[in-house]
């Protein structure tokens, strides 16, 4: 496995990608497709009360950092978003179908749309609208080549189309930029994640974040504090 | 039963509308709008254009799946199953809600019905994934010319604002037609005053609630797209079993018997036909399904599609051998 400075970049097909904060780290999607391969079990619940929080995800990506606060050499999202925009997402009880399908028993036929179980919904989603993401990392290039191929979606409700990546492309650069990432210190001003899974609290350092225009993340805030917005 | 071949790919094509299609976005007063985004455009800016939603899509073959999955298990007649698992097959459960369906339980379902397998949902405090990415529709237009393939354009790309037209609709006040007026059963309306209905009870309640029962005559507009328009839509399809890929096609297949897509089927706006090709992940793209006239289908959707069926008729024979309901094994 040689490890060496490479560019990934994801052409987005329409450029709507649904995030609130712009991290989106490659890292995590990369473990991902790593337990999707190697441990699906994990991803289905089969393992049950046994399922470990944190796995090894032996990503092909070289770690950095001392002891505990390791983390991979792999930057967050560089972009610059064009727009910001937002749509809605619905939910709700066919009713119609319901007449035909459902056996009420004794019970009566009267279903609660507007709180608890069977609410309707309309939910709001941030669509940053963004041609393309870059990602700087210090890993194998071939294998992370094949790893991004997988993916075909990035940040929130894949599901329902939004983050479509048009194409992948895997380059090698001369300069390593993997430091566009927050790096753990201690006298740092922020508290993050710093490495797979991003959602785990145990993962969570001080750290510092570079002040880089490149960063994706680092725009957003920027946007937020002109607009005087607090960000979650 | 199941083996250990999965599928990974892409299915994609195009809906053709055979009507007009009305896709709600924002209304004003009795007038309506086609659903818009932002999208970046062919030049890399930002660029608003109609978008059907891939979640509408999506709840429209999870519908319809699901009725193809009860239909067929019930052989004829209409199967009834409680209501907290009708709102998990046909709007996806809930979570945080009863906790009746434990997580082994919520694994057995799965398992044991395919559809619910490919389009996920909630069940007690476990979110089970789907498998599908149903992306949004968009037209065949110069605003999406740089990714919708080029064997899907037919001649010279148009702007979508140009496949735009509006309609409009009149609702009568029948009560104030004085041909139908003698069918009206109501002692209070007495007497007619310059065309209009006079109402002599005068108090205050039943001035109010005769205020909120009565029809209102009104136009108002739509905004569609005009038949003939062309949408292409794409779904993303993630390590699917054979049979829940024919649970899949199982959902287009019931979507055929009624080809409509959008609001006021009714009066048959959203008529179309489809066609979708299958590009599975290194290897080579087949023709999947087509719908116009007929139902036409490809040879993975047929094969899958069988060994569906085959497994809805173990199901069933399962159902008969032990018997028990559907409900009672879903409930257990």
């Amino acid at each position: 496995m040689k490890l060496e400075p490479i560019k990934v970049t994801a052409k987005m097909m329409t450029g709507q990608v649904a995030t609130t904060d712009g991290y989106l780290p490659l890292d995590g999607i990369l473990a991902y497709v790593w337990v999707k391969e190697n441990h699906p079990e994990l991803l289905e619940g089969d393992a049950g009360k046994a399922a470990p929080i944190v796995v090894d995800h032996k990503l092909p990506i070289e770690k950095r950092g001392t002891g505990d606060d390791w983390y991979y050499a792999c930057s967050f999202a560089c972009y610059t978003p064009l727009k910001e925009t937002r749509r809605y997402w619905h939910k709700r009880f066919d009713a119609q179908l319901a007449e035909e399908y459902v056996d009420f028993g004794k019970r009566r036929g009267k279903v609660n749309v507007k709180s608890a179980q069977y609410k309707n919904y309309r939910i709001p989603l941030n669509i940053m609208l963004i041609p393309e993401i870059t990602w700087y990392l210090v890993a194998d290039k071939a294998e992370i080549e094949r790893m991004v191929n997988r993916i075909t979606h990035i940040g929130k409700k894949p599901s329902q189309g939004l983050g479509l990546v048009k194409k992948w492309i895997v380059e090698t650069i001369d300069g390593d930029l993997s430091w566009l990432r927050p790096i753990p210190d201690e006298n740092g001003d922020d508290f993050v994640s710093i490495r797979p899974p991003y959602w785990y609290h145990g993962h969570m350092r001080k750290v510092r974040w570079p002040d880089d225009a490149r960063l994706g993340a680092r725009n957003l805030f920027i946007t937020c504090q002109t607009r005087g917005i607090s960000q979650a | 039963m199941l083996n250990n071949k999965r599928l990974n790919g892409y299915l994609d094509g195009v809906y053709t509308l055979l009507a007009p299609l009305s896709h709600i976005g924002e209304s004003h007063g009795p007038d309506s709008y086609l659903a818009t985004q932002d999208i970046i455009g062919p030049d890399g800016m930002p660029v608003e254009v109609f978008v059907y939603s891939g979640n509408a899509i999506r709840g429209m073959l999870r519908d319809c799946g699901s009725k193809y999955f009860l239909d067929k298990l019930s052989s004829g007649s209409i199967l009834q199953i409680p209501l907290q698992m009708f709102y998990f097959l046909f709007s996806g459960g809930s979570i945080g809600g009863e906790q009746s369906i434990d997580i082994d339980q919520a694994r057995k379902i799965r398992e044991t019905i395919p559809i619910a397998s490919i389009f996920g949902g909630g069940v007690g405090n476990q979110i089970l994934s789907g498998k599908l990415c149903v992306n949004d529709a968009w037209p065949i237009a110069k605003e999406c010319a740089h990714f919708i393939p080029k064997e899907y354009w037919t001649d010279e790309l148009i702007s979508w604002r140009q496949m735009t037209t509006e309609r409009s609709y009149t609702r009568t006040d029948d009560a104030k037609d004085e041909r139908k007026r003698e069918y009206i059963f109501d002692e209070n309306i007495k007497a007619i005053e310059g065309g209009q209905m006079k109402l002599l009870d005068t108090t205050d309640e039943n001035k109010k609630k005769k205020k909120e029962d009565a029809p209102i005559q009104m136009r108002y507009t739509v905004e569609v797209l005009q038949a003939g328009s062309r949408l292409y839509h794409r779904i993303d399809v993630r390590d699917l079993t054979e049979i829940e890929m024919g649970a899949l096609v199982s959902a287009i297949v019931e979507w055929s018997k009624s080809p409509y897509i959008g609001g006021q089927a009714r009066i048959g706006m959203g008529r179309a036909m489809v066609e979708y090709h299958w590009h599975p992940v290194n290897g080579e793209t087949e023709s999947f399904i087509e719908i116009s006239d007929g139902l036409l289908l490809g040879d993975t959707a047929r094969e899958t599609k069988a060994k569906y069926d085959e497994y809805l008729g173990k199901y069933v024979e399962y159902l008969e051998n032990h018997k028990e309901s559907l409900v009672k094994m879903l409930e257990a």
